[in-house]
């Protein structure tokens, strides 16, 4: 959980620090702040992160992934419907948090690209799609002008705060991989949360194509759906070059 | 080795489909006293061993084959039925397919499609079939056993004891030719 | 506020569409339909209420409804067909109601799109498409599309309105009205009736939507109740026993569909796939019991096997997608097909012989070759009845002597008898295209063939080989299958009954004294059921069982579960003594929908479902004498080629009085009147259809 800091001095000091070609590590930073990994998932200064102020940075990483096997997906959706039927009690395919079936019919991209695609009307293949509970930056998190998505155990899943969430889908345009929805009924963003450790999406495939494994950092593998629109405080640009 | 992880072993090898026999078990202990610094098993404590695993929990089953060889099996993975189809397999491919089919025309009652003896856990060639066949047909302590042909071509066989020729074509022809035309 | 913000399941919304008038209207789907509940219950009540029985088939006031139950788009399993009615373009000699049955994505889409059923209406004055999206319909040009196949239209269609929508569409089959026509879906999904589409001049629907099914009991109830629906399952067509030994079963049974074993693998995934022991404990394996290619074409099957595919939310996935490179090459065809069943094998069922023998590789390319053409063009099989018909009509000469020098000698019939597939370029697309007499013919579907030809109906009903029963269509699982209960079910439809509740229980693979355990507490005796081929005499357990058959169906067809797979009236589970559950639907109706309903207040519903399509049909004739005008049984049935007699083993054919016996005892079980087999006044007052009664009492069509 974050846990807000006076960071008056601290801030001063690490900023003095920070320089062209001088990146600091998490260690570094964590070391000055003196405090402990166990003790801070995610911190930021001067209050919440947003557009014009200071990020937030997840330095906990997610215990866990689901990943799906393209080759063994029959395309039922019982994912999707376990997903929403399950957590939300109503089946809603089009705000489950893994999503299939915008891939179902031609693939991830063939319908506007040509025809011999991926999906039922190609090959067969059926990419699913899933949230890559992304390390530092977490772009939906720093998207976030209420800094409404955290960090929660008990696997560290990057999970959306529905107090704190003002439905205002800017996270939704952040994710390269157009993972995040918004619920018109509920008007909150959602976004996959690994249903703390046993993903019903998972459970339910009745193919053994969605697989819950440790986790691994795939945001530099996975082909981004979209070029997302970054929300990023200016600041980041200080420690990303 | 403990009772109970012998039967922790037994589970593992029938979740596989493996039946085991007494040397598969003196084998895999073997196997384990070579890497075990713990307590060894004696060849003459293995025995012993079974009877207590057999007795102590409920699923791990024994069963005999013809010549009163011992075979080890968990209920909760293997059924009997399937347990007994590799009893049989051990025995011999002529025996097996006998038996197949002969306990096919009884209780269910219908012919086997000869096909079925070249799946898993039968796993055998054509030409072995073949064999088996030309040993069975018109032989004394098989003159039960029938051959018959479906109308494409697929050889059937079935015991006479509890099939008569005209039921079995009957059944033969809907499995192989009834069930694709009425999809 | 919509009546349905109480209910789950219902999303809420009719919507009805008049071509004639562009007129777009909705209609609350609980204060107007919910004792019909959904699906054919809709389309029954809208043809009673709306359409008069003198309607023709392609007149624009036949109106055509794609419909939909509470569970279509829930987790529920098998909830994905949607039920499309209609008067019959094949239904001979006059177009009485009928039902085809679509699965795919279709039906959750629709309702995702903010409706449960859509009602078409009228005639568009030039082509059109309907776009259904977010809760708003519009009617949009097709002339665009007009002419082209199934598979352009969709990907016309889905470029504007996103990848995510589902279409429905014709092909030029159903544009030319020929009454062999289909509806297509997510590509392998059809259903009958794409002539009224054509004659509506409405080339496709289709639907999009990002909305929700509220699920009305609490989600961990609901959760349970779905798992526990899944440990029922068996593998398609609810065979519960696999079909080689396997070391968790107690049986196996070479003749049912559950194929997965090890070493049987999706040979054309990459890299393969093993399908495995599928442990019916194990939930995550389900897709991969099963596999259609494998089963209808054979072990090389499998080597051609991509994956399984099929409707939304079902885990069977029963049609079966193969990869063939060589017919690329050979046919410029694409090297992937999907179907199951009659559909995969549409293309090879025309031909005697291959020659590579039957089940080689050139009779899977005529496979491939089959559904590339028919499943763009639109054209129906009838259940295997044009095939069928092709090979009488072509080896007994009748096309010879029935069709003109000139159009039969355009056919290269060498090419047929060789077994060569590029024979079917040459016939598919006449059909669709209704060019030349031949072709034509054999759209019109076989009743109204025969009677273009002159041929007398009974030729057709002596022949056991052509499975034709009457009306113009085939036979669907009947005596072979099921006896007595089989031939009563068969009687009762407009088409080919499309009913497996029976065969779903004696196709199961269990031994038949457990077959006889369960059919005891199912349906009142172990006397219930017989071993195909050693049929005993009737008894009022197997018109129970008929009974039960039937309202089962319509009950699925209005709930929205899919009759292919139910009802769960047994399971793999040794555990359980290989029982299924009867209360299934009760289960998953109650939690969608919030609305309780027991098993027998449910089949009540499907009851009154059942009976106004009875009274629907007695209407269209103009009788009440249904027993002999319309239950009737062809003579093949009461056949035996070897002169074998009824009721000894190894002979299906039934005995004549014994099935008379048979259809009165039915009627006896179903409450209706013996002499006419006509639902009774008292029956139709039992089940809320009153009016129904005063109207047919009016026209003298009363028992």
């Amino acid at each position: 959980m974050k846990s807000p800091i006076d960071t008056g001095g601290i801030a001063g000091q690490i900023l003095s620090i920070i320089a062209p070609g001088r990146p600091l590590s998490r260690r570094k930073v964590l070391k000055l702040c003196g405090a402990t990994a166990a003790g801070m998932a995610s911190w930021s200064f001067f209050g919440p992160g947003a557009a014009g102020s200071v990020p937030i940075i997840i330095t906990e990483q997610s215990h866990g992934l689901v990943i799906g096997d393209p080759t063994r997906c029959v395309a039922c959706r019982r994912c999707e419907l376990a997903c929403t039927d399950f957590n939300d009690g109503k089946s809603s395919p089009a705000t489950s948090r893994i999503k299939v079936r915008r891939n179902i019919n031609f693939g991830p991209t063939g319908l506007y690209t040509g025809q011999q695609t991926q999906g039922d009307w190609g090959t067969g293949l059926i990419v699913q799609d899933f949230c890559k509970q992304c390390p530092h930056p977490v772009p939906c998190a720093d998207a976030c002008p209420n800094a409404a998505i955290e960090v929660k155990p008990p696997v560290n899943a990057r999970v959306i705060d529905p107090e704190k969430c003002t439905g205002c889908k800017i996270c939704l345009k952040a994710c390269p991989w157009e993972m995040i929805s918004f619920d018109p009924e509920t008007t909150k963003a959602t976004k996959c949360f690994l249903c703390n450790g046993r993903p019903k999406c998972v459970e339910a495939c009745p193919a053994e194509a969605l697989t819950y494994v440790s986790w691994v950092d795939l945001t530099g593998k996975v082909p981004p759906r979209i070029t997302p629109t970054l929300n990023k405080p200016y600041a980041c640009g200080d420690c990303h070059k | 080795m403990e009772a109970v992880e012998l039967a922790k072993f037994i589970r593992e090898s029938s979740r596989e489909g493996r039946l085991l026999a007494l040397a598969d078990i003196e084998a895999e202990i073997a196997a384990r006293r070579i890497y075990a610094s713990d307590r060894a098993t004696e060849p003459v404590q293995i025995p012993a061993l079974l009877e207590e695993a057999v007795l102590s929990h409920n699923d791990i089953k024994v069963v005999l084959n013809d010549s009163g060889d011992a075979f080890y099996f968990s209920e909760q993975f293997m059924t009997g039925a399937y347990a007994r189809v590799l009893l049989l397999k051990g025995q011999g491919p002529l025996k097996m397919m006998v038996e197949v089919i002969r306990e096919h025309s009884r209780l269910y009652p219908r012919p086997v499609p000869l096909a079925l003896f070249q799946c898993a856990p039968f796993n055998l060639s054509n030409d072995e079939i073949v064999l088996c066949l030309k040993e069975m047909i018109g032989k004394l302590p098989y003159r039960d056993i029938e051959r018959l042909t479906t109308s494409i071509g697929n050889v059937f066989a079935y015991s006479t004891d509890h099939l008569d020729p005209c039921y079995a074509a009957m059944l033969a022809e809907w499995v192989d030719v009834g069930l694709v035309e009425n999809p | 506020m919509f009546m349905t913000a109480r209910y789950g399941g219902w999303v809420g919304r009719v919507l009805r569409v008049d071509l004639s008038t562009g007129r777009i209207t909705t209609e609350d789907t609980v204060e107007k339909y919910k004792d019909y509940i959904g699906g054919t219950g809709i389309g029954y009540k809208v043809l009673w209420d709306e359409v008069p029985a003198d309607t023709k088939v392609f007149d624009p006031e036949n109106k055509i409804i794609f419909a939909t139950g509470p569970l279509a788009g829930t987790s529920a399993p098998c909830n994905g067909r949607t039920a499309v009615t209609t008067l019959w373009p094949t239904c001979w000699p006059r177009h009485l109601v009928g039902t085809g049955h679509m699965g795919g994505h279709f039906a959750a889409e629709m309702k995702y799109a903010g409706f449960d059923a859509i009602i078409i209406e009228g005639r568009a004055d030039h082509p059109v498409w309907l776009r259904v999206a977010d809760g708003k319909a519009v009617i949009m040009d097709a002339r665009g599309v007009w002419g082209q196949g199934i598979r352009r239209t969709t990907y016309e269609i889905s470029r504007q309105m996103g990848p995510e929508a589902v279409v429905a569409a014709i092909g030029q089959s159903g544009e030319n009205l020929v009454p062999m026509s289909v509806i297509m879906n997510s590509v392998s999904h059809s259903a009958g009736g794409g002539a009224v589409m054509g004659s509506k001049n409405l080339k496709a629907i289709g639907v999009l939507g990002a909305g929700s099914i509220h699920i009305a009991g609490d989600k961990e109830e609901w959760e349970k109740a779905v798992k526990y629906h899944l440990s029922l399952f068996g593998a398609n067509n609810q065979a519960v026993v696999p079909n080689s030994p396997q070391p968790w079963a107690e049986h196996y049974n070479p003749a049912t569909r559950w194929v997965a074993s090890e070493g049987r693998q999706w040979g054309s995934a990459n890299p393969p796939i093993d399908t495995g022991p599928c442990d019916p404990h194990n939930l995550n394996r389900i897709a991969y019991r099963s596999n259609s290619a494998a089963f209808f074409l054979g072990e090389q099957g499998w080597r051609h096997t991509v994956r399984g595919n099929g409707c939304t939310g079902c885990p069977i996935r029963c049609h079966t997608i193969i990869k063939v490179p060589a017919v690329a090459a050979k046919y410029g065809i694409p090297e992937t097909g999907q179907n199951k069943c009659s559909g995969l094998v549409f293309g090879k069922s025309f031909f005697r012989s291959f020659p590579d023998g039957l089940m080689g590789q050139t009779s899977i390319e005529a496979c491939m070759v089959g559904m590339h053409l028919a499943d763009d063009l639109g054209v129906w099989n009838n259940y295997g009845q044009l095939q069928r018909d092709f090979q009488k009509c072509y080896y007994e000469g009748i096309f010879e002597s029935k069709v003109g020098e000139k159009d039969f000698r355009s056919y290269s019939w060498d090419k047929f008898e060789k077994g060569d597939p590029a024979f079917l370029f040459e016939l598919l697309p006449r059909i669709a295209a209704k060019e030349g007499d031949l072709a034509t013919a054999l759209g019109l579907g076989t009743g109204y063939m025969l009677e273009a030809w002159g041929i007398a109906e009974t030729d057709w009903k002596s022949d056991h080989n052509l499975h034709y029963w009457k009306l113009g269509h085939p036979k669907h699982h009947s005596n072979e299958d099921a006896g007595q209960t089989g031939v009563i079910i068969n009687t009762q439809y407009n088409r080919d009954a499309q009913c497996h509740s029976h065969t779903n229980f004696t196709r199961n693979g269990l031994p038949i004294e457990v077959q006889k355990k369960l059919a005891a507490d199912l349906w009142g005796s172990p006397d219930a059921v017989d071993t195909p081929g050693a049929f005993t005499p009737m008894n009022v357990y197997k018109a129970r069982m008929a009974k039960w058959s039937l309202l089962r169906k319509e009950l699925h067809d209005s709930i929205s579960l899919c009759n292919w797979m139910g009802p769960w009236s047994s399971s793999p589970l040794r555990e359980r003594g290989y029982r299924g559950d009867d209360t299934i639907e009760s289960l998953l109706y109650s939690l969608v929908t919030g609305d309780k309903k027991s098993r027998q207040e449910l089949d009540e519903a499907a009851e009154r479902i059942f009976v106004l399509h009875r009274a629907l049909t007695i209407r269209g004739m103009g009788t009440k004498q249904m027993r002999t005008k319309h239950d009737t049984i062809p003579d093949w049935v009461y056949g035996d080629d070897k002169d074998r007699v009824p009721f000894t083993k190894g002979t299906i054919q039934m005995d004549k009085i014994d099935i008379q016996n048979a259809m009165l005892m039915f009627y006896e079980e179903a409450g209706w009147d013996k002499e006419t087999g006509s639902p009774t006044r008292e029956t139709y007052r039992r089940l809320g259809l009153a009016d129904v009664a005063g109207e047919l009492g009016k026209k003298g069509l009363l028992a």
